[in-house]
């Protein structure tokens, strides 16, 4: 009788436990699969050029527009009669 | 990277500097498209916001597609100009010598790295902020 009855019990702590398990395992898939899709999208939308750039078919990312009182001509920027002129020799790249 | 935003907000605004770009081209095929992109929009009076543009779109390895004719053109109809004239432009290659020429100009003047700042037509010593500010100060106070 009480080997019976642990037979008895035995396989419906089993089947608890295993439902169990199977609950831990899927919530620690679960887990996974969203720290994952976490981690891509947080390095996608970081970008792959390192310079908060638009990339290379990336959205055009325009400046903040100049403040309108300062004069532009062509290549010159500022006033004409300032005190000093700077140049810049640069490289667009 | 430029100092000129800086130089812009410090300076510029004030009325004590005036600025000068010139492009050159030492790093290949897309710098020579993007100093022509910038003269075709310096046609339609907005050089300095296709400079800007540049600059803010600029990526790390040097001729990647980053500033590829069709990029340039993008860029161009995200700044509003008018494109019809613009791609016109640009595939004229109509500023394509006049930019190797100053880039040659600007090798012979011994400008061999950029960027190269100069102030009242003297070279600052290194281009970070710090020393353009000083040369830029000491011009002012010098009245140079």
């Amino acid at each position: 009788m009480a080997l019976g009855s642990r037979k008895g019990k035995g396989p419906r702590r089993g089947r608890r436990g295993q439902a169990g398990l199977w609950s831990y395992v899927i919530a620690v898939v679960a887990a996974a699969v969203v720290a994952t899709v976490l981690i891509v999208v947080i390095v996608l939308s970081l970008g792959g050029d390192g310079d908060g750039g638009g990339g290379v078919d990336g959205p055009v990312i325009l400046p903040s527009p100049r403040p309108t009182d300062i004069a532009q001509e062509g290549h010159l920027l500022g006033s004409a009669g300032a005190a000093v002129t700077v140049i810049e020799y640069g490289d667009f790249q | 990277m430029s100092v000129l935003p800086q130089i812009e907000e410090e300076f510029v605004s004030t009325g004590q500097v005036r600025v000068q770009s010139r492009a050159i081209a030492m790093q290949g095929e897309e710098s020579v498209l993007a100093a022509q992109a910038a003269e075709c929009a310096n046609e339609q009076g907005q050089f300095w916001e296709f400079h800007d543009t540049l600059y803010a779109n600029q990526v790390p390895e040097h001729n990647s597609g980053a500033f590829s004719p069709e990029n340039l053109k993008r860029f161009a109809e995200a700044l509003g100009l008018e494109t019809v004239a613009f791609d016109s432009c640009l595939d004229s290659g109509r500023y394509a010598s006049r930019v190797r020429d100053d880039t040659k100009v600007a090798l012979q003047m011994g400008i061999n790295s950029v960027p190269t700042i100069l102030v009242n037509g003297r070279a600052a010593v290194s281009w970070d902020l710090e020393t353009v500010r000083e040369a830029i100060q000491e011009a002012l106070g010098s009245g140079q």
